[in-house]
């Protein structure tokens, strides 16, 4: 793979790419094991296509490489649940050091509400919102990134959207 | 479906976790070796044509003697369950044969061939493989000595200089079409003191009304010496007098499904597609070793000869608690780790380099006496 298309791919979609992996596996160690993985996955398959939405296929082997990995890590990632939220937290805590106080409060509780919430929800519904809301992919690029109906990924959305609105509606 | 709520989740699910500078260089040095395996295997090749072989050492086996991975088990170690589910389809050939040279059991454990048959999407010249062929190979020392997964100092052990598996096909030249030229990628693991190596080339199925081989040697310019290829009869065989490594496995792939038009298109393809990627590939590393000896010869008594400071960009930095440190100038940002920085004090390093509309630039940073970094930005004269 050309040197400056995995340079323009990591300083494009780094940091989209990680924050994807940081949500999906809630923990810091898994999320740079996904993210150096998925990396690791466009390198041995010997190029990406940068005029054909590089986000979106980096995006897919990451939830690929995501769901093959999952049975195994299940029963470790519920320990470290709880764990990993503290560690994201305290992460956002250094990101938002230059706001003043009260906007920082008011946003990190906001993001610490929303990041609850959206664990809470199943994996199927949790990824389809991740893409949508937090990688801003549209329904089409969703039904391709994961290989099912856009009807599919239209009622996930639907249903990930309800349950949030329901535990969120009242604090953000 | 947008509205006000969605706008609230989408600010407050932004990203904004950031990969370490580390981790992003891992990627950058996974990348760069592999790069290099290829070049060095090119440059080989001009350099063993002709050599010979001082001793028979290969012969040839019939059963594995040890309990391998199936190779739909290794499909789903390499987090592939489509594959793994392909291995293990009616359309799946399980092979099983073993040949020991070059102080290794190799053995071919099994192949498939199909359409879509991955978890995985390959692009070459940015168009998608989707036709592929994929086979597995189990690599033992025969000694019963394990491959090593890890060295002394817990990393990796890499692979890649040291193996090269490989379809050819009968009457076509092993040296000029091989799994690089045919689109070929790899994935290898080691497992229990077993090397397992997973390749994926396009499909050779349309070649079925020539005997398609699968040769191991050592690398891509071993190939001229590894085998002997009679241009009269197109035959492939391994070189008697090899000393090194050189399995050679005939693949029982099924004639119906041979198409000498298909064949001959994609062999006409790979020509025209040959010089073209030779040029590029080969401009690129080069540009690549430019560039790293370019930047090691940088020191802060000769940098000025060689490019020119961006004043407003330099900065002191002091690390933070957690070992970081942070930036922000016109043309970059970021943030580093730099506990465990093992650079002398004053010794510069390139952090980065890119071109931008203005120039080429690169960005330095140097570690001061009392532990603060100076940042800054050069653009090359």
């Amino acid at each position: 793979m050309k040197q400056s298309e995995l340079e323009m791919c990591i300083a494009e979609y780094g940091k989209d790419l990680y924050s994807f992996c940081c949500y999906l596996t809630y923990s810091k160690m898994e999320a740079d094991d996904l993210y150096q993985d998925t990396f690791v996955k466009v390198i041995e398959l010997g190029k990406i296509d940068v005029s054909n939405n590089p986000k979106s296929y980096l995006l897919s082997i990451a939830v690929r490489l995501w769901k093959n990995r999952k049975r195994k890590l299940e029963r470790r990632r519920r320990a470290l649940v709880s764990d990993t939220m503290e560690e994201l937290e305290q992460e956002g805590k250094l990101q938002t050091k230059k706001s003043s106080l009260e906007q920082e409060m008011i946003q990190r509780e906001q993001k610490e509400n929303v990041q609850h919430a959206v664990s809470g929800l199943p994996d199927k519904l949790r990824i389809v919102a991740l893409l949508y809301y937090m990688e801003g992919r549209k329904v089409m690029e969703i039904s391709e990134i994961l290989h099912v109906p856009q009807g599919t990924v239209k009622s996930r959305l639907h249903k990930a959207r309800k349950i949030l609105r329901e535990k969120l509606e009242d604090v953000i | 479906m947008r509205d006000q709520f969605d706008n609230k989740l989408k600010e407050a699910m932004r990203p904004s976790e950031e990969p370490d500078f580390w981790l992003n260089q891992k990627i950058m040095n996974r990348n760069l070796e592999v790069k290099k395996m290829r070049k060095n295997t090119w440059k080989r090749t001009a350099v063993t044509v002709g050599a010979v072989g001082l001793l028979l050492v290969s012969s040839v086996g019939v059963t594995a003697a040890l309990r391998y991975f199936s190779p739909d088990q290794v499909a789903k170690e390499t987090e592939n369950n489509k594959l793994a589910a392909a291995f293990d389809s009616e359309g799946a050939i399980d092979i099983d044969e073993t040949q020991q040279t070059g102080g290794y059991d190799i053995t071919l454990l099994g192949m498939v061939s199909g359409k879509n048959l991955s978890d995985f999407e390959s692009y070459a010249n940015g168009e998608l493989q989707a036709d592929r062929t994929y086979a597995v190979v189990a690599i033992a020392n025969a000694d019963g000595t394990k491959m090593q997964e890890k060295d002394e100092e817990g990393c990796m052990v890499g692979y890649l200089d040291k193996f090269f598996v490989s379809p050819f096909i009968e009457g076509y030249d092993p040296n000029r079409y091989n799994a690089y030229t045919f689109n070929g990628g790899v994935t290898y693991f080691v497992k229990d003191g077993v090397l397992y190596w997973l390749l994926e080339t396009d499909n050779m199925e349309m070649f079925a009304n020539h005997t398609i081989y699968l040769g191991v040697t050592e690398n891509l310019g071993a190939i001229g010496d590894a085998y002997t290829y009679q241009e009269d009869s197109g035959k492939i065989e391994k070189n008697k007098e090899y000393s090194g490594i050189n399995a050679l496995f005939t693949l029982p792939i099924d004639k119906s499904k041979a198409s000498e038009e298909e064949a001959k298109k994609y062999m006409d393809s790979l020509s025209n597609d040959e010089d073209a990627d030779d040029t590029e590939e080969a401009g690129e590393v080069q540009q690549m070793e430019d560039d790293e000896e370019f930047f090691s010869s940088l020191t802060l008594d000769n940098i000025e000869e060689y490019a020119t400071r961006e004043e407003s960009t330099v900065q002191i930095l002091k690390p933070d608690k957690d070992g970081y440190i942070t930036w922000n100038c016109e043309y970059s940002e970021g943030t580093m780790l730099v506990d465990g920085d093992a650079s002398k004090v004053g010794e510069l390093q390139v952090i980065s380099h890119g071109k931008v509309e203005k120039g080429e630039e690169f960005e330095t940073l140097v570690r001061n006496e009392d532990g603060t970094y100076t940042l800054a930005l050069y653009w090359i004269k």
